[in-house]
């Protein structure tokens, strides 16, 4: 069941079962936008029918450059979709370069314009959910956490940065938006590069332990599911470890990944990625892909 | 509105309407009679505005369904299509630069035996205007996607439009569209397989565009359109490698528009062939110095990559202008 507005067209033929979601371009007003941690913001945007429709996974293209047309920063950028409730939904971002730094400085009750929501969505319907995340990569898994949580369906939440000063912790969120759902400090792992806090290590090596030990329900009638989300060596890395493992075939694995995207609506073809079905593109095959088929 | 009336075009663009499938046929005539200030001749070419999308921006169009209303745009040209699907460059494709995108996708596409027997038919009950933008590493390969477009005429392909940037696999890899003899040898093979209109599309990595203009015109083109991406580079001074796998790649966007503006006029200057202005259009008052500077028509690329109904903004601000200014048609804009 992967969301894709082309590719449900073309199924059309076939007379497949597919889904629909409207995209549209639309002035969303900017509720809260404020500096959570060093270097990461966390943004609130009004418009009911991207919260309603989002699922955990989605993005959204955000225009940067200003209303009147102007061409300068050129491009939208990507942003996941990190929480959604009511007609309010919410990103978490990180500052890494002009456009990043313009948006930290947008003020309360402007608007801008945004296309969403995009791309297709993590599952949730497996029994056992273990959910990665690096870095900024939080961001798509805590609106899917406080989904698994809504749904009754376990989990588990671990967090890696490379030290407590760029931890994103999930209270400090679930405090900010309210969120009855997202999972308290206490419910999820932190790991730290320089243990700062939580484990020392890398989150994938806590990640094997935890498959290694015997924690997780093996019963066969359990599936489990790895989603990830972070910098691609954290990705593969991930993938290395369930080839490895001999648990390995019978945990899913889905990833969501970045590529630099011109349009994020499927007109440009430039968000390519190489995979083992060949070239797919992140804006409408993905973000969320099959992580075993990555190279 | 009277005053403006232009009947030049009038009884086609209404049977084009009327064909339009939709139950919304007679507010689509309204629609045109509305157009008709805006309606557009390029060569054989009729079209009720004369806004394009450009070709590798707007896929093969279904991807803009749910977003713009494409059957009120002049027309869309497709994304290049070669006889084979191509799988494109490996990533990174695309960079930003200041007011501009640097690109290098490869030319990736479904090839045209896919486009015409499974794409076509969808678009086409979306829009009645569709160009369709070719490709080839040999003449002998543009010869037959003409041959195989003919084959399959259909009445929403308004024209073929051909992309004669890429690598001349004969010629050591130089684009066919860096001489004039290579420009010629293409359009010649592909006007003798087609009666379709045939628009050349010109690269501005030449020396003389009026040259190249004039040898593909000779060689049987109804229209050219100019400019293609401006081949560029960047650098990543970390890394100290291309930031592209591809090491170069087109410049497309705002940042080349005073390019092609120069290169439309260099051409409407100097020769008859009707011009196709392209390069960094992002609003109306940029489409009306394409029109002053004697483009017929013009056509939108990066901009839509960013605002998906760039293209409808346009035609709405055009006709606004046209209307405040007491333009007849864009053809009276040129200076
Ligand atoms: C599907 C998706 C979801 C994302 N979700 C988030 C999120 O929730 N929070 C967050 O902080 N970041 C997220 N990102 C990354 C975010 O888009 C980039 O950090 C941002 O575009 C950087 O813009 P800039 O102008 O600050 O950086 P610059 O380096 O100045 O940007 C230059 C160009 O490169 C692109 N670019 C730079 N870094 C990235 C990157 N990592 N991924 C893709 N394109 C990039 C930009 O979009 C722009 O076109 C996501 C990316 C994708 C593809
Ligand atoms: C991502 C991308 C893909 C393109 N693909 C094609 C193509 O397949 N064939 C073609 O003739 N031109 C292609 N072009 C060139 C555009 O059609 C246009 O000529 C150029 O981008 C300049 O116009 P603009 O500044 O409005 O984008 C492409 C441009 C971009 C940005
Ligand atoms: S970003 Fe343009 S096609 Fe994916």
């Amino acid at each position: 069941m992967v969301y894709c507005f082309y590719n449900s067209l073309l199924n059309h033929l076939n007379d497949k079962e597919r889904e629909f979601a409207v995209r549209k371009d639309e002035y969303c007003k900017i509720l809260i936008n404020k500096k959570i941690a060093d270097n990461i913001y966390l943004m609130s945007l009004r418009n009911s029918r991207i919260s309603k429709e989002a699922r955990p996974g989605q993005f959204v293209m955000l225009a940067l450059h200003d209303l009147n047309r102007a061409s300068d920063p050129l491009l939208r950028r990507p942003f996941s979709i990190c929480y959604a409730k009511d007609d309010v939904f919410y990103l978490l971002y990180r500052v890494s370069g002009r456009g990043t730094a313009i948006m930290s400085t947008l003020s309360p009750h402007s608007d801008i314009k945004v296309i969403g929501p995009l791309g297709n969505w993590f599952s949730q319907d497996i029994s056992f959910h273990i959910l990665v995340a690096g870095g900024i990569g939080i961001a798509p898994l805590l609106f899917l956490n406080a989904r698994l949580n809504k749904l009754g369906l376990s989990s588990a939440l671990l967090c890696g940065a490379r030290s407590k000063a760029e931890l994103i912790g999930t209270s400090q969120i679930k405090d900010l938006l309210q969120a009855d759902d997202i999972s308290p400090d206490g419910a999820a792992q932190y790991v730290t590069e320089d243990g700062s806090k939580g484990h020392k290590g890398l989150v994938t090596d806590y990640l094997m332990e935890l498959i290694e030990s015997n924690c997780l329900p093996q019963h066969p009638d359990n599936k489990i599911i790895i989603q990830a989300c972070g910098p691609m060596p954290m990705i593969r890395a991930v993938r290395r470890l369930l080839l490895r493992s001999r648990w390995g075939e019978n945990i899913r694995f889905e990833a969501s990944l970045e590529s630099v995207m011109a349009c994020g609506i499927g007109l440009c073809l430039g968000c390519a990625v190489e995979t083992r079905y060949g070239h797919i593109h992140i804006c409408k095959d993905g973000p969320v892909v099959n992580g075993k088929k990555l190279i | 509105m009277d005053n403006y009336k232009n009947n030049y075009n009038n009884d086609k663009i209404k049977t084009d309407c009327r064909e339009k499938k939709g139950d919304n046929a007679i507010s689509n005539e309204k629609e045109c009679e509305k157009n008709n200030l805006l309606s557009t001749q390029i060569g054989p070419i009729s079209l009720p505005n004369p806004v394009i999308l450009a070709s590798g921006t707007c896929g093969y169009g279904l991807e803009l369904i749910d977003l713009i209303d494409i059957s009120s745009i002049g027309a869309i040209a497709v994304k290049g299509l070669s006889l084979l699907p191509r799988v494109g460059n490996p990533p990174p494709r695309i960079i930003e630069t200041p007011c501009g995108l640097l690109n290098a996708i490869g030319l990736e596409n479904v090839g045209i035996d896919d486009f015409l027997k499974r794409l076509l038919p969808i678009i086409s009950s979306y829009t009645s205007r569709i160009i369709i933008n070719i490709l080839g590493d040999t003449a002998l390969d543009y010869a037959r996607l003409a041959k195989i477009i003919e084959e399959n005429r259909d009445d929403a392909i308004i024209g073929i439009e051909v992309n004669i940037s890429c690598p001349n696999v004969k010629e050591g890899g130089i684009a066919f569209g860096r001489s004039s003899k290579g420009a010629r040898e293409v359009t010649g093979a592909v006007r003798g397989e087609t009666g379709l209109p045939l628009i050349v599309k010109l690269s501005p990595n030449v020396a003389d565009i009026v040259e190249i203009a004039s040898s593909v015109q000779e060689a049987g083109a109804d229209a050219v359109s100019l400019i293609n991406t401006v081949l560029g580079m960047a650098i990543d001074i970390r890394k100290r490698r291309s930031r592209l796998s591809n090491i170069f790649g087109g410049l497309s966007g705002p940042c080349i528009r005073p390019i092609a503006l120069r290169m439309v006029w260099e051409v409407t200057h100097s020769l008859s062939i009707p011009v196709i202005g392209v390069g960094g259009i992002t609003s109306w008052r940029d489409a009306v110095e394409f029109f002053m500077a004697g483009a017929s028509a013009v056509q939108v690329g990066t901009a839509t990559l960013i605002e998906p109904d760039t293209g409808i903004q346009i035609i709405k601000g055009l006709e606004r202008f046209m209307i405040k200014e007491g333009y007849n048609s864009v053809k009276d804009m040129k200076i």
